[in-house]
């Protein structure tokens, strides 16, 4: 089965360049949402196998629209990931401390933006946390 | 698996090709709000700074473009955590490098390859 991939971030070219990549190199379905309200009413509508959640993003950030996202029953044990143009250390650690699967930098490479989520999600092997150190 | 006959550095080369002017829009923002830190909202236009950096950074290295996109992430490091007011060699330094990432917006074309700028950051 094709997985589903919901991809969240405020910035539409960020958007456009994971679709071809998770779309053309992972062979994925793939739905954008440009913020908390589009994410949520997307993953009411059908639960996606695995969430790509920017971190900052204005209004609703990613920690909380993870929060969100929690709280729909379907959307309890979907895998989640971070990313962000924020890699210090600590702010790494603080954030694979939350409820997600990992955490994977921007930019990020499309040609391995795929298998960089499925070794994430622990779909290829043993999950890991890009950039925590 | 590659559903498309057109190599995604090629797809992804396009795709720059629409949104080359807003992001060379964004990075001139960059550059006035630098300009604007020691004007009289200089904390907002500081504040615009490191958005506008951390955005660039986020993008333009997945975007193909490696040189502006070290540039941004460069102006992402140099900004992040910098509190107001910033001390007056940083912002000068900042309106170096966001001249510097305007030029390189201006003649950079697509990367032979969408690859992040800076190899110290995981894919």
């Amino acid at each position: 089965m094709t997985p589903t991939v919901l991809m969240v971030d405020d910035d539409h070219g960020i958007r456009e360049v994971a679709r071809l990549a998770l779309e053309r190199v992972g062979g994925w379905r793939v739905r954008t949402a440009a913020d908390a309200e589009e994410a949520v009413a997307s993953a009411t509508a059908e639960a996606p196998d695995v969430v790509l959640l920017d971190v900052m993003m204005p209004g609703t950030d990613g920690p909380s629209t993870l929060a969100r996202l929690r709280a729909l029953p379907a959307m309890r044990d979907v895998p989640v990931v971070f990313l962000t143009a924020k890699l210090q250390p600590e702010e790494v650690t603080r954030l694979a401390a939350l409820d997600v699967a990992g955490v994977l930098g921007k930019p990020f490479d499309a040609m391995t933006l795929a298998a960089d989520v499925r070794r994430t999600v622990g779909w290829d092997g043993p999950p890991s946390v890009a950039g925590a150190s | 698996v590659n559903a498309s006959p057109q190599p995604l550095d090629t797809v992804i080369a396009a795709l720059w090709e629409r949104l080359a002017p807003e992001q060379r829009a964004t990075a001139e923002r960059l550059l006035v709000a630098v300009a604007d830190v020691d004007g009289p909202h200089g904390d907002g236009a500081w504040q615009e700074v490191r958005e506008l950096a951390h955005r660039l950074a986020g993008s333009l290295g997945s975007l193909g473009q490696r040189e502006a996109g070290a540039i941004a992430v460069e102006l992402e490091e140099r900004t992040a955590g910098v509190a107001w007011p910033p001390a007056a060699e940083v912002v000068a330094e900042v309106h170096v490098r966001a001249a510097a990432l305007c030029e390189a917006l201006t003649t950079e074309r697509p990367a032979s390859g969408a690859t992040p700028s800076d190899p110290r950051r995981p894919a």
